[in-house]
């Protein structure tokens, strides 16, 4: 209770200051005057009695007794507080460069370290921006015989334990649990083509959902309506859901849209509603169809396991219950449907964990990159400050010897470190708003050179990259605690500060060697850290470098490629889609309009070919080790002519090759490295999945450069498109000639074939590398610029060290020159000094530079992480701008005149 | 003629004044010559420490501070005890009384005592 008074009264006594203090000193007065007046009339003079008052009440000075008052109260702290923040802001004004400097560099290892951190707290830390995101559940199977899945393994058919869900299984947990307020499914992405009367064909990508999808996420449409229950019913009339994206981009945001009859997949819909802006719901679907327009629902049965259920926990059920709850369930169901529920089991999980997220060793790269540009950061300003510091040593003292607390005057320097520090988080964070985005641009390396929209992205739909109460929570704890790492040293270095030493002397030297020495340690470290970072970015821009100046093997100019996609609903079976590829392929080999046009069921040199494993005769595997997997391509007529794909042995693919009973196959030449070190290739056969066709290899092709993480680089086997019976339903059409007239003719020719299948993803084979290379150049420039900033800080160090350094001996020097020393003996001494500290922080940071050669090499692909060259280079680069930024204020060393050095004060 | 407080008077202080302002309303200058009279000379108190104190107990809430108009029609500042204080200056001279007892026997006590 008492505590609160206090506080209330010294809240009080703030509010109202004048008063108080003039009430005070009238108190003290009135005091004072009685004392004089008793001993007035006790018979002394006027004068005599004041002087006798004063001492015995001990008011001499008023003042002290006044502030021995005041000091009763809390309050006081607070104003000694406000005035040393100003006193402190005045100090760092005055210093107009050294505070720039320091706020900028302290703003730049911030902002990059915020940029970082926005990016893991949206992967990773945030929620999905849903209402009660944590209640939202994703419920999916498991073979029961695998381990459990990790954390962001993605939905069905990716990696191997997880399983989806079948429309079977989703009606009976309907019915059998009680825990959820209702659950949802969507199925995996699929491609829908949408044509009606007022513009050509389009392909989007959409998804399938149960009619309740909606109403679970508790998103409502802002236009039109939401699904109704009897839309996911089977032969319901189709149903589509626009994005807002495509409502703009299609229809310009009309609103008479809604209602109208279209057809996706060739198969009629009506209009009923747009969906909000930036509503991708699951991952980057741009509109939606009831689960009954499915081609899956249509023609398979009901236990088609491929969907993904999301359930909402009711107010009053729990993670724990529910998992019971659904496991008993099954239970039950395998006693029913023993062949159906064998060896599953289901994983309840919140909806986040559905999510990819970004791949960790790039992130950890990423984040020991900043921490690093952060620690030369501290250092940097740890020696600006500790010269600082030297520099004022003198003030300090005159302050300690009239009167000022030692505590006081190290409480004011680590208030200066303070506001430092506070604008640089200022300036950081403003640049983090910025470099989060651009850092998130190079995170679709996750599907390397898959276009965005394509069916293969499971980007996360809420990557969400605004500020939220985290990250300012970070971004401010991260500069207060940079205020205590970078100023500890320095405020430590001046609590030492002997008054009597400074006062008698100026510091001949340059400051206490104990002093001196911290700053040559923060130095090497400096120059360390800098040269890891410098490697790091110097092995990803070789890396890049080599990949991009690698052999294209082809001539990709003039190539332009074009990819289609057959939906399921027209296309059910593979023989029609076989067929309707055939039918292409002949269309395209009797095409006169082009010298070379040629499909294939995927466009060359990009990552995302369909795996199949492969079985070479003659080689057996243990029982249970996987096969090997190679890209599988199957290509048209004329394929390698048009691509001018050289062969270095054998033939290309010719019409021979689809005869059954003599399938011929190509493969590339890391096929054979792989396969056939020391063998001949030609004339060995190979099977192509478990129960595929076989073929005899007749010709063994150069290898073209794929694009894509390294671990994706797979052998190629090229097998003509007769041959397979089960092709993919997609196509990727090429051919030599202009951009604008080749897509044109080929829309027309596609056209004439079936009018609702649009060509996506038109552009040229340059176009397509580029994009496949966009996240890796972003990533090492991204990189290059974080080792330039930390090189720039450790020059900058260097610079400000050898200045100072130089003032600071300005009468040694004179000394030294007046002995006879002339001007390149002075140079040779500062410059003596760096190549020492150069010399160890060389060997410091390539050490340190090896030591995690292993973390990045899981980012390289074509460098090893020990690769001298760029090491050696990034070490000369170091060396030199080093030596510069200790030349420059050197050489003002050399030009000091003796005699006023010897007279400096 | 001035007391340095030591650290055991500095505590008895605030119950010195608030048994001062028990027997009647002061101001400051009082306080001080009331404290001077009753304890016979021993204890004279200087402004540095009377002043901390009166403040110290005004905040607490035990004393209360008013501006009235003395004998010789100046303005002075009148502290009164309130009834928290009146409270606690209770429970300190218990405590006060219960201390020096004690310590007067262990003062007063022989080699055979112990």
């Amino acid at each position: 209770m008492r505590w609160m008074r206090r506080v209330i009264g010294g809240g009080h006594a703030l509010a109202r200051r004048p008063q108080a203090e003039r009430e005070l000193d009238e108190e003290l007065r009135a005091y004072l005057e009685s004392a004089v007046a008793e001993k007035v009339r006790g018979g002394m003079s006027r004068d005599e009695a004041t002087r006798a008052a004063r001492l015995e009440t001990g008011l001499v000075s008023m003042d002290s007794v006044k502030e021995r008052v005041r000091a009763t109260g809390w309050e006081v702290g607070i104003e000694t507080l406000c005035q040393d923040v100003r006193l402190a802001a005045r100090a760092l004004a005055r210093d107009r460069s050294f505070t720039m400097a320091a706020v900028v560099a302290l703003g730049l290892a911030i902002g990059l370290n915020a940029s970082v951190f926005a990016i893991i707290n949206t992967a990773f830390l945030r929620n999905v921006p849903l209402d009660e995101p944590e209640r939202l559940m994703a419920i999916q199977f498991r073979d029961s015989r695998a381990p459990q899945p990790a954390p962001g393994s993605v939905g069905p058919g990716v990696t191997g334990s997880v399983l989806g869900v079948s429309y079977a299984d989703l009606r009976e947990w309907r019915e059998q649990t009680r825990s959820f307020e209702g659950l949802a499914a969507h199925a995996p992405p699929g491609a829908m083509n949408l044509s009606d009367d007022g513009a050509p064909a389009e392909r989007f990508r959409g998804r399938y959902l149960t009619a309740n999808t909606f109403r679970i996420v508790r998103v409502a449409p802002i236009l039109g309506r939401d699904f109704a229950d009897g839309d996911d019913r089977p032969g319901a009339p189709g149903v589509l859901m626009l994005g807002y994206g495509v409502w703009q981009s299609r229809y310009a945001g009309d609103p008479s849209v809604i209602g109208r009859t279209v057809r996706v997949n060739d198969v009629p819909a009506t209009i009923i509603g747009v969906m909000p802006p930036g509503f991708n719901y699951p991952a980057v679907d741009q509109m939606w169809q009831a689960m009954s327009s499915s081609a899956d629902f249509a023609t398979t049965t009901f236990s088609t396991r491929n969907l993904s259920v999301v359930g909402r926990l009711k107010p009053t059920a729990d993670l724990a219950g529910a998992r019971a709850e659904l496991d008993a369930a099954i239970a039950r169901l395998a006693g029913t449907f023993p062949d159906t529920y064998r060896d599953v089991a289901s994983v309840v999980r919140p909806l986040r964990e559905l999510y990819s997220t970004p791949p960790v060793p790039m992130i950890a790269t990423m984040m020991g990159a900043v921490a690093l540009v952060l620690l030369i950061a501290y250092a940097n300003l740890a020696n600006l400050l500790l010269a600082r510091s030297i520099r004022r040593s003198r003030e300090f003292a005159i302050r300690l010897a009239i009167g000022s607390s030692r505590l006081r005057v190290v409480r004011q320097f680590l208030l200066e470190c303070l506001l430092i520090a506070l604008a640089g988080g200022a300036l950081g964070f403003g640049l983090s708003l910025y470099g989060a985005r651009e850092i998130a641009v190079a995170f679709e390396p996750i599907e390397a050179g898959v276009p965005l929209g394509s069916l293969d992205s499971n980007r996360p739909f809420h990557v969400d990259l605004s500020p939220n109460a985290i990250l300012y929570a970070f971004v401010a704890l991260l500069s207060m605690a940079s205020a205590f790492a970078f100023g500890v040293l320095p405020a430590w270095q001046m609590s030492k500060t002997d008054v009597n030493d400074t006062l008698k002397a100026e510091s001949r030297f340059g400051g206490s060697p104990h002093g001196r020495r911290w700053a040559s340690g923060l130095l090497v470290a400096e120059l360390a850290l800098a040269l890891v970072l410098l490697s790091s970015a110097g092995l990803l821009w070789r890396d890049f470098l080599e990949r991009y100046w690698e052999d294209p093997v082809i001539d990709t100019s003039g190539v332009v490629t074009m990819r289609l996609a057959l939906p399921a609903q027209k296309y059910a079976t593979p023989a029609e889609q076989k067929r309707f590829l055939e039918q292409l392929n002949q269309r395209l080999s009797e095409m006169r309009v082009f010298s070379a046009v040629t499909m294939a069921t995927h466009p060359p040199m990009e990552f995302g070919a369909p795996a199949r494993e492969v079985f070479v005769e003659g080689t057996g595997y243990a029982p249970g080790a996987k096969p090997p997997l190679v890209s599988y391509l199957l290509t048209g007529a004329r394929y390698f002519e048009t691509l001018r794909l050289p062969l270095v042995r054998g033939r290309g693919i010719q019409d021979v090759d689809a005869r059954p009973g003599q399938e011929g196959a190509v493969v590339d030449e890391r096929f054979a490295m792989r396969f056939f070190p020391d063998d001949e290739p030609i004339g060995r056969r190979i099977r192509v999945g478990a129960a595929g066709v076989s073929y005899t290899i007749v010709g063994v092709a150069r290898t073209l450069p794929q694009s894509g993480p390294p671990s994706g680089l797979r052998p190629v086997v090229y097998a003509p498109l007769q041959a397979e019976p089960a092709p993919d339903g997609r196509a990727a059409i090429i051919v030599r000639g202009p951009l604008a007239a080749a897509s044109a003719t080929l829309r027309e020719e596609v056209r004439a074939m079936d009018s609702s299948l649009p060509l996506f993803a038109i552009e040229t084979l340059d176009q397509a590398q580029a994009r496949g290379r966009l996240s890796a150049r972003l990533f090492s420039t991204w990189f290059a610029w974080l080792a330039v900033v930390a090189l720039i800080l450790a020059a900058v160090g260097v610079f400000a060290i050898t200045a100072h350094s130089v003032s600071q001996r300005t009468e040694e020097i004179g000394v030294r020159m007046a002995l006879g020393a002339n001007g390149w003996d002075v140079v040779r001494m500062f410059v003596r000094r760096t190549l020492k500290q150069l010399a160890l922080a060389i060997v410091l940071g390539l050490a340190g530079s090896l030591a995690l050669a292993n973390l990045i090499g899981a980012l390289l692909q074509e460098v090893e992480p020990r690769d001298i060259v760029p090491l050696t280079v990034v070490t000369v680069i170091l060396g030199s701008i080093t030596l510069l930024a200790t030349l420059l204020p050197a050489r003002r060393a050399s030009r000091v005149d003796p005699v006023t050095a010897m007279r400096w004060e | 003629m001035e007391d340095k407080p030591s650290s055991l008077v500095q505590g008895t202080l605030y119950m010195l004044i608030m048994k001062t302002l028990d027997l009647e309303p002061m101001h400051g200058y009082g306080i001080g010559v009331r404290l001077a009279q009753i304890s016979r000379g021993v204890f004279h108190v200087n402004a540095g420490s009377l002043f901390p104190a009166l403040r110290r107990l005004e905040r607490d809430g035990l004393i209360r501070g008013e501006w009235r108009v003395t004998g010789n029609s100046r303005r002075a500042k009148y502290y009164v005890l309130t009834a928290s204080g009146r409270a606690m200056l209770k429970r300190e001279t218990r405590t006060w009384e219960i201390q020096t007892t004690a310590i007067g026997r262990i003062l007063k006590a022989s080699a055979g005592e112990l």
